[in-house]
């Protein structure tokens, strides 16, 4: 008896979905780019920078965004205010990576006139954090964004950061998912 | 450019679907640190990456970082912090734990806990038996908290609310990490290590142990419970391509150390589970399985209870036009047994094997921009509780992105514990004492509504307001056939019934204040009115004794100040007087000061229950002493 009056109910839901069925597509917000934002400059303090990178002890870090942009404006807001001790951060948009062109740390999303290895190998051996995105395609900057189990996480090539002659600290490489170590081995 | 690609739903709280899975607005990111940025869901199920703040629901939050500045050793004192939990520390190692009343040992039976998707409430006497659930703290991502009906999606027993305790992702806990605390009262520690699997996976494995002092009487003698235990474990997890896998598991052991072993509760706890859990992201949604076995048993002088669990569950998410759909369905075999021959109490049959299937559907319609509608159905069938069903709809209205305004519709179910359906007394000459199979379900329809949001950027508040119409709730009847000389007040015999019926309402506050970057205030408070009654042709001789034993209200307000490398935390909590039996009201302290020496070590000393060398929390009447501690956290 209660189980014929289980299926009556079931019927009704049933229903009431088909009818409500159509209508605008739902859209999918999602907190992928403000996190991967969020690290961009998080990074930083984990990073040490060869002295000669730096103009001078209050000269700005730049975060240069290359290629496709997918943070737009979120990102501003999101590096507005911050410091690298004395050093602020600045947010620059570029077509084309550089060796001169002045980053700090590059988020290479790759464009139809550079492509992100292009870009990687326009600046290596020069002091640049390059960050790549998995979403992005497989070339691997220093850190390499992932999505895995819903959450944003990253892998690191030690041995690229040995290459522009920069250190990453131990505790960014026990964050990562896994890391290429600069003498060959993994962690 | 590639389109962000779309997670869904992956990963341990399988099943924490309405509570959200991300806990952090856009705007809160910038506070987080490295660890906690690598633990943001960035999506739930819900077509909004909504915070679990967000869902239209009573639900608070507990992140790791809380349990941690909170100095609590374990997961029924970091249960604390949730203002709309009722936490009663009993004696030694038992508490009562419960949402929206029916506090009690005996009577907190409407929560629903699940560790990582698996659920540790025991058909046995339909509670948690909480010094089984040594979870490793510095293992927990986070808790989730939600008072109210659940059944939709969690199933039957989630009838005042569901508490999902998260671990962290084995790829979040690499490398070592130690942690000692030696208290006055009691001493815990914990180790843990964990490294990469692959390109994508990682493992730990931890081993936690804690020893608890005795808590004493009235009198001031000690109460003989004091207790110690080990818990070890694993966890790994993986991903390929877009599968996600999970396999993780736990043993333990726990007893008391008393000398005085047979007045002991309960002598001597062992168990262990396995969880396995794959989830793959589709392109329009998700799919996740999640299985698991768990095994407890339980010594104590001339009794011996085992339980086995085997569940298996699967639920499928997509979008249709402006729906956000969520179904699914599970399988769930129970074995145990109970053997006592301290007395005549047996359950009848001793050993059980019950069965239990269940499907459900969800759908989140997008009504207007501003406008959702949840409307949900569980179907259930127990072969010892028979049929039911769990429907409920919520409404929720967001005008701007920093409030909602929502309300909800939900029936819930409870399904008789084993020895509420299968307890016989049995005495030569006078034949059976207590009668058994005449016990059904117990019923709720809720009616709630809420309030969450940020008016303004420091500010965040949450208010619920809940009318719970009970039906059928146990009574302890005498049958008039064997009554015992009139005014004796004695019965025989007695059987389990659904006599009582009756409301409840309260209202749930909560919110903090960040007065400055480095300071930030919490307040909360939970208050509950309760009218019950006999129903016709029932007398209950418990005298509403299964109605819960709840204060009018309690309150709590917590500072926590983060300077350079020190964080300095205070907490103050008032309950209200239980009234029957009658226990005084208490209000009691807690304070912590620990030091970030370095990235790897925090060195912390504190106390809990500090205004009061002793106080009573439970008519059980034994004293909870003032703890005073000393902890050490060490990375390496």
């Amino acid at each position: 008896m209660k189980a014929r009056a289980n299926i009556g109910v079931f019927g009704a839901i049933a229903l009431s979905l088909a009818v409500l069925a159509g209508g605008a597509p739902a859209r999918a917000d999602s907190l992928e780019y403000p996190v991967k934002a969020a690290f961009l400059y998080k990074f930083a303090p984990f990073v040490e920078w060869p002295a000669t990178a730096w103009g001078s002890a209050t000269s700005p870090l730049t975060l240069c965004v290359v290629g496709d942009d997918p943070f737009g404006v979120l990102l501003d807001r999101t590096i507005q205010g911050q410091h690298l001790g004395a050093h602020p951060i600045v947010v620059h948009r570029l077509d084309r990576l550089a060796a001169d062109s002045g980053c700090g740390i590059a988020y290479v999303g790759g464009s139809k006139t550079q492509s992100v290895a292009e870009a990687l190998d326009a600046v290596q051996g020069t002091p640049v954090l390059t960050v790549t995105d998995e979403a992005e395609g497989p070339a691997h900057g220093i850190i390499h964004f992932v999505v895995r189990a819903n959450r944003v996480r990253f892998v690191i090539d030690d041995a690229a950061a040995a290459k522009n002659g920069m250190t990453i600290s131990s505790k960014l490489m026990r964050l990562a998912l896994s890391v290429h170590l600069r003498n060959g081995g993994r962690l | 450019m590639a389109k962000p690609p779309m997670r869904l739903l992956l990963g341990a709280s399988l099943l924490a679907l309405m509570a959200g899975r991300a806990p952090a607005h856009e705007e809160d990111l910038g506070r987080l640190s490295l660890e906690q940025l690598g633990e943001v869901a960035i999506t739930s199920v819900s077509k909004h990456a909504e915070p679990a703040s967000e869902a239209p629901a009573s639900v608070f939050v507990i992140t790791g970082d809380d349990i941690r500045r909170s100095g609590a050793t374990s997961i029924p004192e970091a249960l604390r912090l949730a203002p709309n939990l009722q936490v009663t520390r009993i004696n030694a190692v038992s508490y009562a734990i419960s949402a929206r009343g029916f506090n009690g040992f005996e009577t907190a039976n409407k929560l629903l806990v699940l560790i990582d998707g698996r659920s540790v409430y025991t058909p046995l006497f339909s509670g948690v038996l909480w010094e089984a659930q040594n979870v490793d703290l510095a293992d927990v991502e986070r808790i989730e908290v939600i008072s109210g009906p659940g059944g939709t999606l969690w199933g039957a027993n989630a009838v005042n609310g569901v508490i999902n305790i998260i671990t962290k992702d084995a790829r979040d806990t690499k490398g070592g990490f130690a942690v000692a605390n030696a208290a006055t009262t009691e001493g815990s520690g914990s180790i843990r290590y964990g490294g990469p699997l692959g390109e994508d996976g990682a493992w730990r494995a931890y081993v936690t142990g804690f020893s608890r002092d005795d808590s004493l009487t009235l009198s001031g003698d000690r109460a003989h419970d004091q207790w110690k235990g080990l818990q070890g474990g694993f966890r790994t997890d993986w991903s390929h391509g877009s599968d996600d896998f999970t396999v993780q598991g736990d043993a333990y052991q726990d007893r008391t150390t008393s000398l005085l072993r047979l007045l002991a509760p309960n002598g001597r706890l062992r168990g262990g589970n396995l969880t396995g859990s794959w989830s793959r992201t589709l392109s329009n949604g998700g799919l996740s399985v999640l299985a698991y076995y768990d095994k407890a048993t339980r010594w104590s002088p001339q009794l011996e209870d085992s339980l086995q669990t085997y569940d298996l569950e699967a639920q499928h998410n997509f979008w249709i036009g402006r729906n956000a759909v969520v179904w699914g369905a599970g399988y769930r075999v129970t074995r145990d047994y109970f053997i006592n021959t301290l007395n005549a109490a047996v359950l009848e049959p001793e050993k059980r094997h019950v069965e239990l299937a269940d499907v459900f559907i969800q759908d989140e319609v997008t009504l207007r921009p501003d406008l959702t509608l949840t409307l949900g159905l569980k179907g259930e069938h127990s072969s010892l509780a028979g049929s039911d069903y769990m429907p409920s709809a919520r409404l929720a209205w967001r005008p701007t992105e920093r409030m909602m305004w929502w309300a909800a519709v939900s029936r819930a179910v409870r399904t008789p514990s084993r020895i509420e359906h299968d307890l016989v007394y049995d005495l030569p000459g006078l034949g059976r004492l207590i009668n058994n199979d005449t016990f059904d379900s117990e019923h709720l329809v809720a009616y709630e509504a809420g309030y969450r949001g940020r008016p303004i950027d420091r500010l965040s508040l949450s208010l619920s307001v809940f009318y719970n119409d009970y039906d059928d709730l146990r009574t302890n009847e005498g049958e008039a056939t064997g009554t015992l000389p009139a005014g004796s007040g004695m019965y025989y015999p007695v059987h389990v019934g659904n006599g009582i019926a009756g409301h409840t309402w309260g209202v749930e506050a909560w919110g903090s204040y960040d007065v400055a970057d480095w300071w930030r205030l919490s307040a909360g408070a939970s208050t509950i009115d309760k009218r019950f009654h006999q129903k016709a042709g029932h007398v209950d001789i418990a005298g509403l004794f299964s109605t819960g034993n709840d204060p009018d209200y309690q309150a709590s307000l917590r500072s926590q100040m983060t300077f350079q490398d020190l964080d300095v935390d205070f907490a103050l909590r008032r309950v209200a007087e239980l009234p029957k039996p009658r226990v005084d009201a208490y209000t009691e302290a807690d304070a912590r000061v620990g030091w970030r020496m370095n990235d790897d070590v925090e060195f912390a000393v504190g106390g809990t229950s500090l205004l009061d060398e002793a106080h009573v929390e439970a008519p059980e009447q034994r004293q909870v002493r003032r703890n005073l501690y000393a902890e050490l956290r060490w990375g390496f």
